[in-house]
């Protein structure tokens, strides 16, 4: 029975709504962390994201610790950059996977992945998903 | 058994049943907290169901540490044994099932104050990937199974020993089946994007298991203090003693009667001098609950 749930894909939803909120207002808004020159995996994963529910992905500069503020506060929904698994930042964002490669035996070595706002889960999900099927 | 040593014969059976549930409980609840540590990755609020089921195992075993000195006999060092054992036991006990509903009501709390929202994203097994949600729910829903029968086994084996380490332990596992249930339901609300679900629900089951940790602290501080007997689940007066003092005060007349509880047994304190034929416990109590008067001392006024 929880797989059959699992698989209508109704759950999980966002705690502070940012995909219904993409979709009524159309863009969704991400930020790139400055000299991130491998970006184009994690910005492919977003725009597939933003265009399956009719939005355009918007590009925010924002340098360092402010655009994970944004991303904590919810002025942006989704930050680009290079992280370690043991980031300070890792219980006040959501850190994805790796994008585009494995996780390194390394915890302190940052490595591409994408920020997201802690309880956005549909998103989280979806990007995760995104993640994993990108690594096969 | 000797004076002050060893366990009575009447009961031995039911101590031995106790042992067994308490081994068993270690066992199963070993296999939750594995199971939950597996599931919980990095999330928070699993960490704190984990943290939680190892404090949960805390009154198991005091309560087979407490049986294992309740054994041995007195010695010049201890010439009074080692039954009270079991109520020092049982302080530990109801301290541990203070401190997960206090550990629970924290981080219920500090999630509520915060507004922190719960990250519970997608993990990849075999190839796919699901919400980690599911696994969060089916983690949880096995580990309410073994509390909800283990707690159903131990009380009325609790009741005929008169333990209260095993009855803490019962509550315990109350607590521990009904936090299981408060997480699904917290999982789920997660789901529905309610962020304040989980921390909502372990707040109001952790409320309940204060309150009946104040009341098996309250009952283990009296024994402590020498007061007389309570019973297993009230702060009241044992029935037990009720019926002792009433037995003592028809033989005596009108004397003061004072009672007192070592882990499991009685101590009967009469001021009166003594008498030429002194009642047996069995006069006193009955056959079935004579195991549980310990002495009888006459003190002339």
């Amino acid at each position: 029975m929880l797989l059959a749930l699992a698989g209508c894909g109704a759950l999980p939803r966002d705690a502070s709504g940012t995909t219904e909120r993409m979709t009524r207002t159309g863009e969704m808004r991400i930020a790139v962390q400055p000299a991130t020159p491998d970006a184009a995996p994690a910005l492919a994963v977003l725009g597939a994201y933003a265009r399956r529910h009719d939005a355009r992905p918007t590009h925010v500069s924002g340098h360092g610790e402010h655009a994970l503020r944004w991303l904590e506060e919810g002025k942006v929904d989704a930050v680009v950059g290079h992280f370690a698994k043991a980031s300070p930042w890792q219980a006040e964002v959501a850190l994805s996977k790796p994008v585009g490669r494995a996780e390194p035996d390394d915890g302190k070595l940052p490595v591409l992945r994408i920020a997201r706002r802690n309880g956005e889960n549909a998103l989280i999900l979806a990007t995760d998903r995104a993640i994993a099927e990108a690594a096969k | 058994m000797s004076l002050h040593g060893g366990i009575p014969s009447a009961i031995a059976d039911d101590v031995r049943h106790g042992e067994r549930l308490e081994w068993w409980t270690l066992g199963w609840m070993i296999s939750v907290v594995v199971v939950m540590w597996l599931v919980m990755g990095s999330n928070q609020a699993m960490k704190a169901a984990v943290i939680e089921d190892l404090l949960s195992l805390v009154p198991a075993i005091v309560f087979l540490l407490s049986i294992h000195w309740e054994r041995k006999h007195p010695n010049p060092r201890f010439p009074f044994g080692y039954r009270r054992a079991n109520s020092l036991a049982f302080l530990v006990a109801a301290t541990a099932l203070l401190s997960v509903g206090a550990f629970l009501a924290y981080e219920s709390v500090t999630t509520l104050v915060r507004q922190e929202h719960p990250t519970v994203g997608g993990i990849t097994l075999f190839g796919h990937t699901i919400w980690l949600g599911w696994l969060m729910i089916a983690a949880l829903a096995y580990s309410v199974i073994p509390p909800l029968i283990l707690g159903h086994i131990k009380h009325p084996v609790a009741t005929r020993i008169r333990d209260k380490v095993l009855h803490t332990d019962a509550l315990m596992q109350k607590a521990d089946w009904q936090t299981g249930l408060a997480g699904i339901a917290g999982i789920i609300g997660i789901g529905l994007g309610w962020w304040w679900a989980d921390a909502a629900a372990a707040l109001f089951i952790s409320l309940s298991i204060i309150k009946d940790a104040i009341g098996a602290l309250e009952k283990a501080v009296a024994e402590l203090l020498d007061g007389t007997p309570r019973s297993l689940d009230s702060n009241d007066p044992s029935e037990d003693a009720e019926r002792l003092t009433a037995a003592l005060k028809k033989r005596f007349g009108n004397v003061e009667v004072r009672l007192r509880e070592t882990g499991r047994y009685i101590a009967a304190e009469v001021d009166c001098a003594s008498p030429k034929v002194i009642p047996t416990a069995e006069d006193l109590l009955g056959k079935k609950l004579a195991w549980r008067l310990a002495s009888l001392t006459f003190r002339p006024t």
